[in-house]
C-alpha cells in the first residue's frame, strides 16, 4: 500500500490535467471544425472552459461540505442508501463507458500508426493490464505516476507546438471574430466535454484533508485554465497547419499535424512516432483515472477486494472490444456525452441541492 | 521460491524476446519515387522506383556500376491493386515511408480527377503528408529512367530541384501532398510544379494548373511566365530581376532580390469587388553593365527602380491574364483575401467565386527599393 496520505495543490493540478487531456486533444479539432466551420472555433473552447469552471465549483462545495468522503459515500449519505446506490451504479457505468471509449480510440490510433498487424485484443489487453497493475498499489502510486510523467507529457506538447509553428499559414486562421457568434457559443457543448475528468475531485477527496474552499477552488480552476490553454494552442496550430476544410476530413488531426513535421535526413524524420509515445502517456493517465474510479465504485457498492479489479478489467475489456469499427466507436461519443452530462452535471448538482436543503454537513 | 523465479523467467522469455511486427530492413523494398501515367490500354500506369542497396556506390568503391534503382511498372484500375501487383515481380514488399516524390503526367490528370488519384496517399498512414508532388507533359518513364549526374535517383533529383525556389523565381515552391489535399478539400485551384526532360537533363519547367472544380488538369504555365505567381503566393525569398537595355538607358542591370512581401487589400463598392496588390521588394545591385553609373551620388537608383517596378507589375499582370482570361480560375489563391477582408460578401458569394474572380479589377503596384550595391563599382566618367 502507498504511504501517500495527503495531496498538495500541485499534485491536485497534475491529477486533473492528466485526467482531462486524453483522446480529446486528438479528436476534438475535427468535431469542432465540423460543428463551427469557422477559423475562430477556439472561442468555443474558452466558453466551454468557463462553463466547466462553474460546474467544478459544485464539486468543490460538495467536497468541502463532506470532507473525507468520496462521491460514492456522499451519494449514499445525501440521497439515502437505495437511491445513493443507484446513483453510484450509474457513475460506475459512466466510468466504464468513458474508460472503454478512451481505450478503443487509443487502440485504433496505435493500430493505425504503430502496430499495424498486432491484433486488437492484444493491444487492449496489454494497455489494460499495465493500468490495473498501477492501480493495484492504491491511489498514492497512481498520483505519483502522474506526477512522474507530467513533465514528459508537457514537454511533448511544447515540442510539438514549437515544431509546428513553422508550418502554420496565418491566412488559415484569419479572419478572427467574423463567424456566426451563436454557433460558436452553442457548440461549446462539444468543448465542455473535453474537460471531463475534473469530477475526480470527488473521487480523490479522501486524500484532500482540511483544505480551504478557496484554495481548492483555485487549484481546480487553474487546472481547467491550463488545459484550456493547451487545447486552444493546439486548435490554432491544427487550423493553421491543415486549414479548416481539411480539418473536417482528417480522422486524427493532431497526429496528422505532427506528421507534417519533417527533418530532412535527420534521424527522427518521423516525428509523429515520438509524439505518439508521449501522447500515449497522457491517454494512459486519463484512462487510469476512470478505471480507478470504476474499481473504487464497485468496491463501495459491494465489498472492496481483488475481484473488483478483475471484474472492472473484464468489463472494460469486453466493452472496448464490442464496437465493430472506428465509425461506430466515434458515433458512440455523442451518446457518451449524454451519459456524461447526467453523471458530471446532473448528479452533483442534485446532490448539492438536497444537501443545501437538508442543511446537512459531515464531520470527520 | 524457485517457482516464483521460474515464473519470472518464463514471463521475461515471452515478453522480452522480440517484436511482434518485426520487419528486417534488408527485406523491405524502399520506394523513393512513384509516377502515374496512362498506359497504352487506357488504364492506369504506375512506376515504383525501388532502391537497389547493393548498387549504391560507396566512397571507397566508386567504380561505375549499374544504376542504383529499379523501376517496376504495373497497370491496373486502382492504385492499391497495382502496388500489390508489384509483389509478383519484386521479392521485397514496397515500403513508402521514405517516398521522396510523386510524379503525375498531364495526360493522366486530364482524364482522371486528382482527388480520386490521391485518395490512397492521404488515407494510408505509410505515406507522409510532406511528400512533394510534380507534374510533367512528357511520359513519366522518360523522367524516371533518366540518369542524373549528381544525384543517384531521378525521383530524388526532381525533389531537390524544387528546393532551389529561393534562388530562382521561375522555380515554383514545393507542393506537398498535404497541401494538395488541403486545396482539394477547400475546392481551390492550384498549381503543381512542372518537370520536363530538356537535352537529357531533368529540368524544372513551369507548372500545371489543376482546376478546383473538377480536380483535373486544365493548362500549363510556361517557364518564362512563371515569375508573377510567386509574388501572388507571397513566397518570394530570393531570385533576381533582369532589366535589359530596352528598359533602362544604361543597361543591362541585374538586381538580386533580398526579400519581398506582398500585401493584399480587397475593397467592396456598389457590390463589386476590387483588389489591390502591393508588392514590396528589397534588392541589391547584383550585376551592372552600365559603366558610368555613380553609386555614391544620391538618386542613382531612381531610373532602375522605375524600370524594376514596371518589370514586376508586368510579370504579375501576365499571370493574372492567364488566370482571369485564359484558364478562368483562381490558382493564385486570391480568394483567401476576399474571405479575410470581406467575410460577409464571401459567405454570400463563395459559390460563384471563379466568375467573380474573372471579372474582378486587380490593381498591382510594385515598390522596389535598392538598398545595396556591393563591394566595388567601376565608374569610368
Amino acid at each position: 500500500m502507498s504511504d501517500l496520505r495527503q495531496l498538495t495543490s500541485i499534485q491536485l493540478i497534475v491529477i486533473f490535467i492528466s485526467a482531462m487531456i486524453g483522446v480529446g486533444i486528438i479528436l476534438m479539432p475535427r468535431d469542432l471544425a465540423n460543428a463551427v466551420n469557422a477559423p475562430d472555433l477556439w472561442i468555443s473552447i474558452i466558453i466551454g472552459a468557463f462553463l466547466m469552471c462553474l460546474i467544478a465549483t459544485l464539486y468543490v462545495l460538495l467536497v468541502t461540505r463532506y470532507p473525507g468522503l468520496t462521491f460514492f459515500d456522499m451519494s449514499k449519505k445525501i440521497a439515502g442508501r437505495w437511491i445513493g446506490t443507484l446513483i453510484n451504479l450509474f457513475f460506475i457505468f459512466y466510468c466504464l463507458i468513458v474508460a472503454s471509449y478512451i481505450l478503443r480510440v487509443t487502440t485504433a490510433i496505435i493500430k493505425n500508426y504503430l502496430l499495424d498487424t498486432t491484433p486488437l485484443y492484444v493491444i487492449i489487453g496489454s494497455f489494460l493490464l499495465v493500468s490495473l497493475y498501477l492501480i493495484s498499489n492504491g491511489p498514492g502510486d497512481v498520483v505519483r505516476f502522474f506526477q512522474l510523467y507530467f513533465p514528459v507529457m508537457m514537454f511533448m506538447f511544447l515540442i510539438l507546438a514549437l515544431l509546428s509553428i513553422k508550418d502554420v499559414d496565418v491566412q488559415n486562421i484569419r479572419p478572427v471574430l467574423q463567424s456566426n457568434l451563436l454557433t460558436t457559443v452553442t457548440q461549446s457543448k462539444i468543448t465542455f466535454f473535453s474537460f471531463i475528468g475534473i469530477e475526480f475531485l470527488m473521487i480523490f477527496s479522501p486524500l484532500i484533508k482540511k483544505k480551504k474552499t478557496r484554495n481548492l477552488a483555485l487549484s481546480v480552476w487553474i487546472s481547467i485554465i491550463v488545459t484550456a490553454v493547451i487545447y486552444v494552442i493546439f486548435h490554432v496550430l491544427t487550423i493553421g497547419v491543415l486549414g479548416i476544410a481539411e480539418l473536417k476530413e482528417i480522422t486524427f488531426p493532431t497526429i496528422e499535424m505532427a506528421k507534417s513535421i519533417e527533418f530532412q535526413g535527420f534521424f527522427f524524420e518521423r516525428f509523429e512516432l515520438i509524439f505518439i509515445f508521449g501522447w500515449l502517456i497522457t491517454v494512459f493517465t486519463s484512462f487510469t483515472t476512470y478505471t480507478y474510479g470504476m474499481i473504487l465504485g464497485i468496491g463501495k457498492v459491494t465489498k472492496p477486494g481483488w475481484w473488483c479489479m478483475a471484474g472492472a478489467g473484464l468489463l472494460i475489456f469486453i466493452v472496448a472490444l464490442y464496437p465493430e469499427g472506428l465509425t461506430e466507436v466515434l458515433d458512440y461519443s455523442s451518446h457518451i456525452q449524454w451519459i456524461g452530462a447526467v453523471a458530471v452535471i446532473g448528479f452533483p448538482a442534485l446532490m448539492l441541492l438536497i444537501s443545501l436543503m437538508r442543511r446537512q454537513t459531515h464531520d470527520t | 521460491m524457485t517457482l516464483k523465479y521460474f515464473f519470472c523467467l518464463v514471463c521475461s522469455a515471452v515478453l522480452l524476446s522480440g517484436c511482434w511486427d518485426i520487419k528486417e530492413i534488408e527485406d523491405v523494398g524502399i520506394v523513393t519515387g512513384l509516377a502515374l501515367d496512362v498506359s497504352e490500354e487506357e488504364q492506369l500506369l504506375m512506376i515504383n522506383q525501388y532502391v537497389k542497396p547493393g548498387q549504391i556506390p560507396t566512397q571507397q568503391d566508386s567504380s561505375q556500376q549499374d544504376s542504383p534503382y529499379q523501376n517496376l511498372e504495373s497497370t491496373g484500375t486502382t492504385l492499391f491493386e497495382m502496388i500489390r501487383e508489384n509483389s509478383l515481380e519484386s521479392n521485397r514488399p514496397p515500403n513508402y515511408t521514405h517516398l521522396k516524390s510523386i510524379l503525375f503526367s498531364t495526360k493522366l490528370l486530364e482524364k482522371e480527377p486528382l482527388n480520386q488519384l490521391i485518395d490512397l496517399y492521404i488515407r494510408d498512414h505509410e505515406f507522409r503528408r510532406t511528400v512533394p508532388v510534380f507534374i510533367t507533359m512528357d511520359p513519366v518513364q522518360k523522367i524516371f529512367n533518366a540518369q542524373p549526374e549528381k544525384e543517384l535517383f531521378p525521383s530524388i533529383q526532381i525533389k531537390e530541384l524544387s528546393e532551389n525556389y529561393h534562388k530562382n523565381n521561375t522555380n515554383p515552391k514545393n507542393l506537398t501532398i498535404g497541401d494538395m489535399s488541403q486545396y482539394i478539400s477547400e475546392r481551390k485551384s492550384f498549381i503543381i510544379p512542372g518537370m520536363a526532360m530538356i537535352n537529357g537533363n531533368i529540368k524544372s519547367y513551369g507548372a500545371g494548373v489543376i482546376s478546383g472544380e473538377t480536380s483535373q488538369y486544365i493548362g500549363w504555365i510556361p517557364l518564362e511566365k512563371m515569375e508573377g505567381i510567386r509574388y501572388l503566393h507571397n513566397n518570394v525569398e530570393g531570385g533576381y530581376l533582369y532589366l535589359s537595355e530596352k528598359d533602362i538607358t544604361d543597361g543591362p542591370v541585374v538586381l538580386e532580390i533580398k526579400g519581398a512581401n506582398s500585401k493584399f487589400d480587397v475593397s467592396l463598392s456598389d457590390g463589386n469587388l476590387s483588389m489591390r496588390v502591393d508588392v514590396e521588394v528589397t534588392t541589391s545591385l547584383g550585376e551592372d553593365w552600365g559603366v558610368d553609373r555613380n553609386v555614391f551620388k544620391t538618386g542613382w537608383e531612381k531610373e532602375i527602380k522605375k524600370a524594376a517596378d514596371k518589370d514586376i507589375e508586368d510579370k504579375v499582370d501576365v499571370i493574372l491574364q492567364i488566370a482571369q482570361k485564359e484558364l478562368k480560375t483562381d490558382f493564385a489563391h486570391l480568394s483567401q483575401w476576399a474571405r479575410i477582408h470581406q467575410p460577409d460578401y464571401w459567405k454570400k458569394h463563395k459559390e460563384e467565386w471563379d466568375e467573380i474572380f474573372t471579372q474582378m479589377d486587380i490593381d498591382v503596384q510594385a515598390d522596389v527599393s535598392i538598398k545595396d550595391f556591393g563591394t566595388q563599382n567601376f565608374n569610368m566618367e
